[in-house]
């Protein structure tokens, strides 16, 4: 019986080949597309489930107020740990790391040196808490003495090649020199932890000495023997998931005890299991945040694949109807003949899965490019993702046969006697509801693509307040050759002008002070940078009050404010003259700015404080260069680089433009734009095949009405429209459904901006009309070809 | 074997009923040959359709072998197809996808025969209706009236009791027809197969040893061939 199930089911699909190829095909596109999606969200949400321990481990955070704001701080004394750990016999062991927030060149020969930012400094126990296999080594010692380090395979390859790494040394910085003890398995790509090289910590004071050669030892964070917030991440292991709370509890009195008051500071205990997606933390949902996203578009498209599937396979249901009927009158149970329609929807969904397994192999370095995501090989072929791929084969044989065995084996045998068969009127519902929701999708998604386009062009495009084209930022070494480098480059032919300042631009943030408000004695947080003389010119800031006496711009004791800062602290009436008190100092304000953006347009302008320093200081060590219009901007940047080599800095020669530091600020909305693009293209084309299906199956219904009708002396275009009618109704429907929705999500979407465009009733035409378009060409291909078709025939077959 | 007791069939139409058959009672005996005959419209292939049991009457009541059928659980129902009763169709009905070797085997799938005992069966009949060297074509292949032979021999595969044939022969030339017709008469005579065919041919319906006549949804008093003659 199974046999002959499984070869009408194969002759069914090579009969019929374009059917078979829009069906599978259509099926495969749907599968592969919601397996990459998976497969982030798989990736997402198995974080850092391979360490052995997972429930085990916690992360402490402390939270503390600072006036109205909550911050989080995940860094502890170095104290903190050793306390904890001697305080309360649940604690099995605890890892102290110390990431570092800046690059480290590291070097072992000329030809071998390059950036890294993924240097750790961390315990030996981190090998014992956490399952970071080590490969050569010994975890008992590794990290035992100062100055060793453990690479991952692809460091000790990158650095040495074929060669034997262990015992060997590298240089840090250009000043410190570490000796390989080991060498780890690279940290799977979903790990929270994520590093390179793992230095002992006991190696911290020299790395703190080389960044301030005059600290004196009670400073270093690795001497510092209180018990509060620090310098170093810190996780403990514990006898059981339950204790975490009881050792909570016991860290203020820890605290209090080395002499410190714990004042508004909690400490929390976050399981491992839930950092990584932020379940735990307070805010950062991010990571969550795009699981659902990703998990409901993955649903979709597997629904409109399958969907897309049921309609083509029930809209050859006439085709199927004899068959039916003959296997009844010859004694067929529906049991059996559902079973044997299930047969058929398991061959081709298997095909289906077959070719998108292919695919994804295919699309995903593409995928995994646009959405800027690393995903190991291995987890790939894990078990976790295995299990999805099983899962989703399941449950697509199981729904995409549900609906066709259900219909097709429900027809009475006797309807087949009775002249040619005719589809009841509730299952012509169901694949007109299977339309409108098809195309509702790829409107809605349609919608969601120009809108998200719309605002990216905004905020690219919107005037900030500075100047940002043909700057050139060239992040220096603080060292003593950065005024002799200036003065080089000003001199260059084609340099407008150069500035600098203590932070880069739109990249990684700036430093916060807390000011007191004058009248109010608010705490108020400013974001502060210093810069040169030179900056409001170079980037053409605009003064809103400019100094009246711009040399004590540059005294030490003064600062200007730009126009949020001045409304924040109450002084917006006359700011300037008046004193502040900001980092233990008081200064006075010599000026105001107009606001511009220093950060993104997610966020309104920020209250921000400016130093201005004398262009020959260190801190200073951002450089920002505009170019000359007419300067070929490649040239520039070589001769710029030539100059830079011929200083012999320790850093290679970097660069960037300020423009696209801007821009990469809406790397998030760049992705969801592409992915969103991506996306509605293939909604719209599974939308197309189905509603293919359903023309062909509406005209294959109507052939004999079609044929009186022309017999009566319709036109073949009379015949085109009469069958296009129906389907542009539907599509009016979709739009009907899809604009509120559109709508809707867009609002909330565009809620995250400082900085928004406003709903455009223009988008909604637009992607209707695709949509109309669309939809009128695909059903012109069978109603032009029924309207075609000679009566005789049709009418014969009676 | 079949006995039809004061059954009517009406379909709704407005406010009132449309009869398309009324107050039949009939008895068919084993063994029997009969045609059914009847201007369009008179309820012939409706009648034909009760008693194989894919339409149910309005009111009556229907006896197949002694057993009411109108209760009969779809199961039960599905059980009288397989073994007692063989279709053959006006349109031949074969399945397009399957080669006349696999047409002939389906009906014994589904009563569940083992592969050998479907295997010597289907080799049986080919024989028996000369189709050997066809066994491997599809239906499309095949003219009319090969068609006809194997939708026939698919009928008597799983040796029913009773073959109801719609208009067997409506879309064969007479040659064909007087082909199909022979057989029909063998299988009645040689294996005693009931035969129950509606026709419009009176020279079909001579074949049969029994004439039923329907005018209107009324049935008419039967004529026994032979007798009369």
């Amino acid at each position: 019986m199974l046999r002959n199930y499984l070869k009408i089911a194969l002759r069914n699909l090579w009969r019929n080949p374009l059917y078979s190829l829009l069906n599978i095909g259509g099926l495969a596109v749907g599968l592969a597309v919601s397996l990459l999606v998976l497969l982030f969200v798989v990736h997402e949400v198995t974080y850092d489930r391979f360490h052995t321990h997972v429930d085990r481990i916690f992360q402490v955070y402390g939270k503390m107020k600072f006036g109205e704001q909550e911050i989080q701080m995940a860094a502890m004394s170095a104290r903190f740990g050793p306390a904890v750990k001697a305080a309360d016999p649940d604690v099995v062991d605890f890892v102290r790391i110390r990431k570092s927030s800046d690059r480290v060149v590291i070097k072992t020969d000329p030809e071998h040196r390059d950036f890294e930012n993924r240097f750790i400094l961390a315990d030996g126990s981190l090998l014992k808490v956490f399952s970071f296999p080590l490969l050569r080594g010994n975890p008992a010692t590794a990290l035992s003495r100062p100055m060793t380090v453990l690479l991952t395979e692809r460091m000790a390859r990158k650095y040495f090649g074929e060669t034997d790494p262990i015992g060997r040394t590298l240089t840090y910085d250009g000043k410190l020199t570490f000796e390989v003890s080991g060498i780890l398995k690279d940290p799977p790509s979903n790990s929270t932890l994520d590093f390179d090289f793992v230095g002992s910590l006991s190696s911290h004071p020299a790395v703190e000495r080389i960044r301030n050669t005059i600290i004196k030892d009670d400073q270093v964070a690795f001497f510092d023997q209180s018990v509060g917030m620090g310098s170093y991440e810190t996780w403990f292991l514990l006898r059981s998931p339950e204790a975490a709370g009881r050792v909570a509890r016991i860290v203020p009195r820890l605290v209090k005890a080395s002499g410190h008051s714990t004042g508004e500071t909690k400490f929390i205990f976050s399981p491992l299991r839930s950092v990584h997606l932020g379940t735990a933390n307070f805010g950062d949902t991010a990571n969550l945040r795009y699981v659902y996203i990703f998990l409901a578009i993955a649903l979709i498209i597997l629904g409109l694949a399958l969907i897309n599937y049921m309609s083509l396979t029930t809209a050859r249901a006439s085709k199927r109807a004899k068959e039916v009927g003959v296997r009844k009158a010859m004694g067929a149970l529906r049991r059996e003949l559902a079973a044997q329609f299930y047969g058929e929807s398991f061959v081709m969904t298997v095909a289906a899965f077959g070719l998108a397994l292919l695919l994804v192999q295919l699309l995903r370095p593409v995928f995994f490019q646009m959405l800027q995501l690393r995903i190991d090989d291995s987890f790939l072929y894990g078990p976790a993702f295995l299990l999805t791929i099983l899962g989703l084969l399941l449950l697509c044989v199981l729904l995409s046969g549900s609906y066709p065995a259900a219909l097709l084996s429900g027809f009475r045998p006797v309807s087949i006697m009775k002249g040619p068969f005719r589809a009841d009127r509730r299952s012509v519902w169901v694949r007109r509801g299977f339309t409108v929701l098809q195309f509702a999708v790829s409107l809605a998604l349609m919608v969601c693509s120009l809108t998200i386009g719309k605002q990216l062009d905004f905020m690219r495009n919107r005037h900030l307040g500075l100047f940002k084209d043909r700057v050139l930022v060239l992040p220096l070494d603080d060292s003593r050759f950065n005024t002799a480098f200036r003065s080089r480059v000003q001199a260059q032919a084609g340099v407008e002008q150069v500035a600098a300042t203590s932070s880069p631009l739109y990249r990684n943030g700036y430093s916060m002070f807390f000011a007191e408000a004058p009248k109010t004695k608010k705490q108020v947080s400013l974001y502060v940078m210093s810069v040169d003389e030179n900056f409001f010119r170079t980037l053409r800031i605009p003064w809103k009050i400019s100094p009246s006496e711009p040399t004590r711009l540059t005294t030490g004791n003064t600062l200007v404010l730009n126009e949020v800062a001045a409304r924040e602290m109450g002084i917006a009436e006359r700011p300037v003259g008046r004193q502040l008190q900001i980092g233990g100092e008081t200064q006075e304000v010599v000026g105001l700015l107009k606001n511009f953006n220093f950060s993104s347009l997610h966020s309104p302008i920020q209250p921000l404080a400016v130093w201005v320093a004398k262009d020959t200081v260190r801190q200073l060590n951002t450089l920002y260069v505009r170019l000359d219009p007419k300067a070929d901007l490649r040239q520039k940047v070589a001769e710029i680089g030539a100059v830079y080599r011929s200083f012999r800095f320790e850093k290679p020669f970097e660069y960037y433009f300020l423009d696209q530091a801007f821009d990469a600020l809406y790397k998030a909305e760049d992705r969801l734009a592409r992915m969103f693009q991506a996306f509605t293209a293939f909604a719209v084309f599974i939308a197309g095949l189905g509603l293919f299906g359903l023309v062909t199956f509406m005209a294959e219904q109507r052939t004999k009405e079609i044929g009186i009708r022309k017999v009566l002396g319709a036109s073949v275009a009379g015949i085109v429209a009469l069958l296009s009618k129906d389907f542009l109704r539907l599509i009016l429907v979709s739009v009907g459904l899809a604009s509120p929705a559109a709508w809707y999500i867009m609002e909330r979407w565009l809620a995250d901006f400082a900085y928004r465009i406003e709903p455009d009733v223009r988008l909604y035409v637009l992607a209707g009309g695709a949509t109309l378009l669309i939809a009128l060409l695909t059903v012109s291909v069978q109603s032009v070809r029924a309207g075609l078709a000679n009566p005789v025939k049709s009418l014969r077959s009676e | 074997m079949i006995s039809l007791r004061n059954v009517s069939k009406y379909y709704p139409a407005g406010f009132g009923k449309i009869y398309v058959l009324r107050n039949i009672t009939l008895d068919i005996n084993e063994g029997e040959f009969i045609s059914i005959m009847g201007p369009s419209g008179s309820g012939k292939s409706t009648l034909l359709h009760i008693l194989g049991l894919l339409e149910e009457p309005s009111e009556g009541e229907y006896l197949f072998f002694d057993q009411p059928v109108q209760k009969l659980s779809e199961k039960r129902r599905t059980d009288l197809h397989r073994n007692h009763i063989g279709f053959v169709f006006q349109a031949y009905h074969l399945i397009d996808e399957l080669t006349v070797y696999e047409n002939i085997e389906t009906p014994l799938l589904y009563k569940g025969l083992s592969s050998s005992e479907r295997k010597s069966r289907v080799a049986e009949l080919l024989d028996r209706f000369n189709m050997v060297a066809k066994k491997d074509l599809f239906p499309t292949q095949l003219s009319g009236g090969q068609q006809q032979l194997v939708g026939i021999a698919r009928a008597v595969a799983a040796k029913p009791k009773v073959i109801f044939a719609d208009e067997p022969t409506g879309n064969l030339h007479s040659d064909q027809s007087k082909e199909i017709m022979e057989l029909f008469k063998r299988l009645n005579q040689e294996d005693g197969v009931t035969i129950v065919q509606v026709t419009h041919s009176e020279t079909n319906a001579e074949y049969g040893n029994r004439i039923l006549r329907l005018k209107d949804g009324w049935l008419e008093p039967s004529e026994v061939i032979g007798s009369q003659l």
